[in-house]
């Protein structure tokens, strides 16, 4: 074991340097094919890194901050001095729309991994342990599946309270028996796999086999359904925000921004219309990245 | 086949036990006790606090209270809302009908839409069709369903002056005008389950489309139409059927979004108000009702699979 660790960063150095230098343009070249080939992937990642890069730098670029109020613009339709225009409080839409990308992104990767890591380990505790301790927890898994995610997610918001990191925990938990089935069907196939029973008649320990064969092999297709979750977890958060039971409002979350801006639908539609956009767009890309991950990492799947 | 059916439904119990305790429990572990949540800020005598808790039971052990509120669960009583002091199982019928009669609209709208579009998009499959379809399903799936509800409130009802854009008409009492202000919000709530499932026909009609059989059919010189819907088409309903089940909780889950946004008296109205207005008894019994129409649609799916695939039915 020892030894296989030692020579495992040697080899990620092996290629010399000139070699590199000659490969570098084919590997420009074969990475814009690999673009090219993989479109869904390759958009979803640039929308996803637009909207993370607006998000963090835009701020300290953009002359009006998200709290400041400008009493003598109301409601201001989008013009050169407000360019999303202004909400009821006279405060500037697009420095709202930036701060709230931050809020939609922390949501949206903080449920993603919490699900799949708190999903996964009862998923591959099911499934390596089996027995009763899998029925008990695979029975509480169809449980909480047999919610309605978005229900479920009310439900416990409404235990723990309203909030950013309430509604992580909650998302987290309504997508947490997806990965739970996953991983539980993942391992039993890797545990009954030839080189799994080989390494344990080795005499390896369940954790080796866990850490070493069973996690590394189920690691892709984890990848695949927690960036789907993302997208779900950025809808879902925006959909309790527009309930009033997500994030608190001075905080300029998109589904909030849209809930008030519902209010003034007759007079100010962009206000509405803006933060929507916004959400589907941030939604779409997640979405991309899944779908384009599958093609990648699991063709059989199409 | 009623052995089929009956192991469907046996396997729903431990499910819809566990559901129970589940939402029992949500309303216990919710920092105070129901009581002092329900009293607020009011300062409270602290004998009347008391005999509200014997009253409601509230000082007995879990256990017997999760038995004594389930048992009566089950003959339909669910308690009083502390709110409006009405019995929880009147006002969940009242909302029931506004909630049932929205999803049917909108299952029916998404499944005409889907299959429709799925269907084109395998037999076309390449084609400016195809893209199109696929398209419109990722953006279909991307949208926050409240969103979509305030673009068709703008078009159609502020714009157009077509449809009104909220409110509820009983269907007894006018049904034209009921359905006039049921159409956006079934299309509101339709788009995102219609998404899931055009892909879902898509996918299981390019399957099918690869058949031995139905390259059979096209080789005896039966006509493209009769190959794809009478041969093709029937099997590929199977999955779309199980889906349709299974991604039910796409519309339940929606209903609560789309009730606030269109102001229409439904079950996800009235879970949302009580959470927020911390009406236990009226929260409890929204989940609970919700939970089981969505396993419920998952156990008819079942049935009806084994119903239209004989394999399944003699497993």
């Amino acid at each position: 074991m020892s030894t296989m660790e030692q020579v495992a960063p040697g080899a990620a150095q092996a290629p010399v340097s000139n070699v590199k230098l000659a490969t570098t343009g084919n590997r420009i070249l074969r990475s814009r094919r690999f673009l090219q080939k993989h479109r869904f992937l390759t958009i979803g990642l640039a929308i996803v890194l637009s909207v993370t890069l607006i998000g963090l730098v835009g701020p300290f670029f953009y002359p009006y901050d998200h709290t400041e109020q400008d009493w003598m613009n109301i409601l201001a339709a989008p013009s050169r001095e407000h360019l999303l225009g202004t909400d009821d409080l006279g405060r500037d839409e697009l420095a709202r729309l930036m701060v709230g990308a931050r809020i939609s992104l922390l949501v949206a990767v903080g449920a993603a991994i919490g699900a799949s890591v708190i999903g996964s380990v009862i998923g591959l505790f099911a499934g390596y342990l089996g027995g009763w301790t899998e029925s008990a927890l695979m029975r509480l898994m169809d449980a909480l599946y047999a919610f309605p995610s978005l229900v479920l997610a009310i439900a416990l918001v409404g235990i723990i309270g309203a909030g950013t990191w309430q509604a992580i925990f909650a998302i987290s938990i309504a997508a947490v028996p997806k990965f739970a089935r996953l991983m539980r069907a993942q391992t039993l196939r890797l545990r009954d796999s030839d080189y799994v029973v080989a390494s344990m008649v080795a005499g390896a320990s369940p954790l080796r086999l866990i850490s070493r064969h069973i996690v590394p092999n189920a690691v892709g297709v984890v990848i695949i359904v927690a960036s789907s979750t993302a997208g779900f977890a950025v809808l879902t958060e925006a959909s309790l925000s527009f309930l009033g039971l997500g994030v608190r409002p001075p905080n300029p979350a998109w589904g909030s921004m849209l809930k008030s801006g519902y209010q003034f639908l007759d007079r100010a539609a962009w206000l509405a219309v803006i933060p929507g956009f916004a959400i589907s767009l941030l939604v779409l890309g997640f979405n991309l990245i899944g779908d384009g991950l599958r093609d990648l990492l699991d063709p059989r799947a199409r | 086949m009623g052995r089929h059916i009956i192991r469907q439904l046996a396997t729903t119990i431990p499910v819809l036990v566990l559901v129970s305790v589940i939402v029992f429990l949500f309303a216990h572990l919710a920092p105070g006790d129901p009581i002092t949540a329900l009293a607020g800020d009011q300062v409270v005598d602290e004998q009347v606090v008391a005999r509200l808790r014997e009253d409601y039971g509230l000082d007995r052990p879990l256990p017997v209270q999760y038995l004594t509120w389930a048992g009566n669960a089950m003959t339909g009583d669910l308690g009083y809302s502390f709110n409006t002091r009405q019995d929880v199982s009147d006002i969940l019928l009242d909302r029931l009908a506004v909630t049932v009669l929205l999803t049917v609209f909108a299952l029916v709208i998404a499944l005409s839409v889907a299959i429709v579009m799925g269907v084109l998009a395998a037999i076309y499959k390449g084609s400016w069709i195809d893209y199109a379809n696929q398209l419109l399903a990722m953006i279909g799936g991307s949208m926050p369903a409240f969103w979509f509800g305030i673009l068709l409130i703008l078009l159609v009802s502020q714009r157009l002056k077509w449809l009104p854009a909220s409110g509820y008409v009983s269907f007894t009492d006018n049904p034209i005008d009921a359905l006039r202000h049921l159409i956006l919000p079934a299309i509101t709530l339709s788009t995102g389950y219609a998404a899931v499932l055009c892909r879902v026909t898509r996918a299981s009609m390019l399957d099918v489309l690869h058949e031995d059989y139905v390259r059979t059919a096209r080789a005896k010189g039966l006509s493209p139409r009769r190959v794809n819907m009478g041969h093709a088409f029937r099997s590929a309903l199977l999955p779309i059927i199980t889906m349709v089940g299974v991604e039910a909780g796409h519309l339940l889950g929606g209903a609560v979004i789309t009730e606030t946004v269109f102001a229409l008296p439904g079950m996800g109205r009235l879970l949302v108000d009580s959470v927020s207005s911390r009406d236990f008894p009226v929260f409890q019994g929204a989940t609970l009702v919700l939970v089981i129409l969505l396993v419920a649609s998952n156990t008819v799916a079942d049935i009806a699979y084994g119903l239209a695939d004989p394999r399944v039915r003699r497993r």
